[in-house]
């Protein structure tokens, strides 16, 4: 089936660079697919022709050596992309057809294409490299603490894998192991481009490539709807209590989630109530965790709330001494709604007003602007204006309080690092010199 | 706006606004100290000061005054600077006047600071919870030829225990009224309004002050005074000091590798930032060396930190092995110009290209400007300077220049 492009186009004053943004929506079938792709991610950013220095490069584009490109997997809540970027400072026709060219690589990779030498060559040291970056991940007490408390929140996904498991995977990868996964995974035939190139060239140097064009349908629910149910991926967890040993932890690390009494529709709506809590309970300085948790009782020096977006549930974490884990417990779990709703009725134009600034500065950055049209058309089939934005100043206490009531404080599970006898990393200093 | 204290001086103020058309608009004060300037204070005070510095009479904070303001306010401190910023999308300028009041302002107790130790603590150990910032710390304090960076911008949980209002005081006094502090805005418009509030507003709070007004890129500004100290040049022989801090969690070595170079011009500077770049790319000849000698069971990654007048280079490496000869390779291309040639005209014109598309996209960028502007200042650069080098660099004086060496160190962090 042939791939079909959906371009979306927006241009602003002022603009000195081109982006071009595409996403390839992705399925994973199976464990260890996210690091198959991740691993050929590497390759084609580290040495293929069009991502480097290479000489087949220069001899095509010698006036387009500022042109940057990117390769990243990414989530948007439950769904997985490709996501490719190309950015050109001073762009010309041909450095267009070139970003297209590139953009496409992937996507247009065949069975053949990871039997060249070429990629064998790399494929090993990738794999390598790839193996000593998740080992170097085990040194960091933070690191080693949310790897186990994603260890437990997703056991149950079959798709998930531990750091370990993917160790061990892809220490005896082999080369028939690696093709097999990658077949497996599916890309979508529908294609999304973002740019804010208003080039009217711009569509004949992509119908130059090997992709059917047409203009985005933002609001073609029908085929959206069809997509998110192909794609989306399992939401609910059940959490368990657990807490995890660290003998290098000087201090402790705090997980705590309440679930959702009943999971609420995902909308434009529930986001911006979802948003404007978080300022409340959490995220803002007059929200009730920093004032406090921090301010009031001093017990840590950054703490946050937020909705774990594919658990339902809201998650707070922070990193304070072992002896005020119950103290924090304490402070969230006497919290009545009543004084809850005073404080929202206090802070509730701030919290408004701290959203609305935070997506300002997304538009302000054009390539966050391009991503965060295409996170609300993926998501929930509109298109972001300034007329969203000023919605969110219609919210009122009552819409804050019904998100606060939906959370079951009863039903709190803490995940934290058991204290240990802790010993310092101090360094121990050899003063051997070694001359070059 | 009437400020509550009147000072007999201020020191000189450097204003410096540039234009944007973004929907926000972005305030930046930074003050001329940082934990390198605590030699003869409680390490950590440069830090302390700053999260002093949002209290209010009354239990007021100004975190809590400006989301009032429609602004978000923050603040750092680093090795040589402490930095106080804002961001907003209101047209009214009252975030702006309480803003030069918070940070013209000390309001301290003996019970602020005592909470305040309790909050700083939480802080500090959440930083030495991680090892790779000992080992951070560990190769910056070792690669000083007199400990400018000695100890954690944050200082110990030990050392804050003796900061007291009068240490805040003292500090406060020396540092934030003295000379060099600078304003930076980005704003769509409302230059004259901007000035006329910062000029009102230094009259009422010194008898004596001055500050200098610059508008976009008309930054000619007079030479920073840098704080100097001691650096032997070993150049032609230079020892790398290996420290080794321990983690029974390490299942692979991790290497921190430093240098610190002192420069005699600012062309030097610029070179050198562009060619620790270069080497850490894609067009790096050492990259090319990697995949054909099969030695990828290595990363690389580079930093340049500023402090006053020197530069350190970092490169961070994991894996055993090969390591430290990886390492040297890439430092030889410092020392050796024989070595340098082997960058070739041509890979040199197109990393040149990249790199100053990568400082012209800055300009579309507020949110980084504003911050890479304060550095740049710190070092007497300006963007245009930057612009006009790199459009004019030769090939033969990037080969040409040599650079001079003070120490390297290398931590490695193992089980």
């Amino acid at each position: 089936m042939k791939p079909q492009m959906y371009v979306y186009q927006e241009t602003k004053e002022n603009q000195k660079s081109e982006y071009y943004i595409l996403h390839i929506p992705i399925r994973f079938n199976q464990k260890y697919q996210r690091e198959i792709l991740r691993l050929v991610q590497r390759c084609l950013v580290s040495y293929h022709p069009l991502f480097t220095s290479s000489i087949e490069r220069k001899k095509i584009f010698s006036s387009h050596y500022h042109l940057t490109l990117d390769v990243r997997i990414e989530k948007i809540q439950t769904f997985d992309f490709l996501k490719i970027t190309g950015t050109l400072p001073y762009p010309t026709d041909k450095g267009r057809r070139f970003i297209m060219d590139a953009l496409m690589a992937i996507y247009h990779m065949k069975k053949e294409d990871f039997q060249t030498s070429f990629f064998r060559e790399i494929f090993d040291e990738s794999r390598k490299t790839m193996i000593l970056e998740y080992k170097q991940q085990e040194t960091s007490v933070s690191s080693r603490f949310y790897e186990n408390v994603r260890n437990v929140i997703y056991k149950e996904n079959p798709k998930y894998s531990t750091k370990q498991e993917i160790i061990d995977v892809l220490e005896t990868l082999s080369y028939d192991t690696f093709e097999t996964l990658y077949s497996e995974i599916i890309f979508d035939t529908n294609l999304f481009l973002y740019t804010n190139s208003k080039e009217p060239t711009m569509i004949s140097e992509i119908k130059k490539t090997k992709v059917d064009v047409s203009d985005i349908t933002f609001f073609d629910e029908k085929k959206r709807k069809t997509h998110i149910a192909l794609f989306a991926e399992k939401e609910n967890y059940t959490f368990e209590h657990a807490s995890f040993q660290d003998k290098e932890a000087i201090q402790g690390m705090h997980a705590l989630f309440i679930p959702q009494k009943k999971i609420i529709e995902k909308s434009v709506k529930q986001r911006l109530a979802f948003e404007i809590f978080e300022q409340c309970y959490g995220t803002s300085a007059k929200s009730f965790l920093f004032s406090e948790v921090r301010e009031h009782h001093n017990l840590c020096y950054s703490i946050q709330g937020s909705f774990l977006n594919d658990a339902n549930c809201f998650y707070i974490q922070t990193a304070l001494s072992f002896e005020h884990y119950e103290q924090l417990k304490e402070i969230i779990c006497s919290h009545t709604k009543q004084s809850f709703e005073q404080r929202v009725k206090e802070i509730l134009y701030v919290a408004q007003n701290e959203r609305i600034r935070s997506y300002k500065r997304r538009m302000d950055n054009t390539k966050m602007y391009l991503d965060l049209q295409f996170e609300f058309y993926i998501l929930y089939g509109v298109h972001f204006n300034m007329d969203l934005l000023s919605e969110i100043e219609t919210y009122t206490v009552r819409d804050i309080i019904e998100v606060y009531e939906n959370l079951d404080f009863s039903k709190i599970t803490e995940m934290k690092i058991e204290q240990q006898a802790s010993q310092k990393n101090k360094g121990e200093f050899h003063d051997s010199k070694n001359k070059i | 706006m009437i400020p509550k204290i009147k000072y007999e001086k201020c020191g000189k103020t450097h204003l410096i606004f540039i234009e944007t058309t973004k929907n926000i608009s972005r305030v930046y004060r930074m003050f001329p100290f940082g934990s390198s300037y605590e030699k003869k204070l409680p390490f950590g005070t440069a830090h302390f000061l700053e999260h002093i510095m949002f209290k209010k009479e009354d239990d007021q904070d100004f975190l809590m005054l400006f989301s009032e303001y429609e602004a978000d306010i923050n603040a750092y401190t680093s090795f040589d600077k402490t930095v106080y910023h804002y961001q907003t999308d209101a047209t009214e300028m009252k975030h702006f006047e309480v803003f030069l009041e918070m940070t013209s302002t000390l309001h301290v107790t003996e019970e602020l600071v005592e909470n305040e130790k309790k909050i700083i603590s939480e802080e500090i150990e959440m930083y030495e919870n991680e090892i790779e910032t000992q080992q951070f710390y560990t190769t910056f304090s070792n690669l000083c030829a007199t400990p400018v960076i000695s100890h954690d911008i944050a200082g110990t949980v030990e050392s804050i225990q003796k900061i007291t209002p009068s240490v805040l005081k003292e500090s406060f006094e020396e540092y934030y009224l003295g000379e060099n502090t600078l304003l930076i805005m980005t704003a769509q418009e409302n230059f004259e309004h901007y000035s006329n509030v910062v000029s009102s507003f230094y009259n009422l709070l010194c008898e004596e002050s001055s500050f200098e007004i610059y508008k976009n890129s008309d930054m000619h500004r007079p030479k920073f005074s840098h704080a100097k100290h001691d650096a032997y040049s070993a150049s032609d022989d230079l020892p790398i000091v290996q420290t080794v801090l321990t983690s029974s969690f390490a299942t692979t070595e991790q290497h921190l590798f430093g240098i610190e170079v002192e420069f005699n011009t600012l062309e030097e500077k610029l070179l050198f930032s562009f060619l620790s770049s270069l080497l850490i790319s894609k067009y790096s000849p050492v990259a090319e060396e990697r995949i054909r000698k099969s030695m990828m069971n290595s990363a690389a990654m580079y930093d340049i930190m500023n402090v006053d007048a020197y530069t350190f280079f970092f490169f961070e490496n994991i894996g055993d092995g090969e390591y430290k000869r990886e390492f040297l390779d890439v430092i030889e291309y410092f020392y050796s110009k024989t070595k340098r040639a082997l960058i070739t005209k041509e890979t040199f014109e197109s990393y040149r290209k990249g790199y100053l598309g990568q400082w012209y996209n800055l300009l579309d960028n507020d949110g980084l400007l504003g911050n890479e502007s304060i550095a740049l200042y710190r070092q007497n650069i300006t963007l245009d300077l930057i612009f006009s080098f790199f459009e004019n660099v030769t090939y033969e004086t990037f080969v040409e220049t040599s650079y001079n060496f003070s120490k390297a160190n290398v931590t490695t962090i193992r089980a």
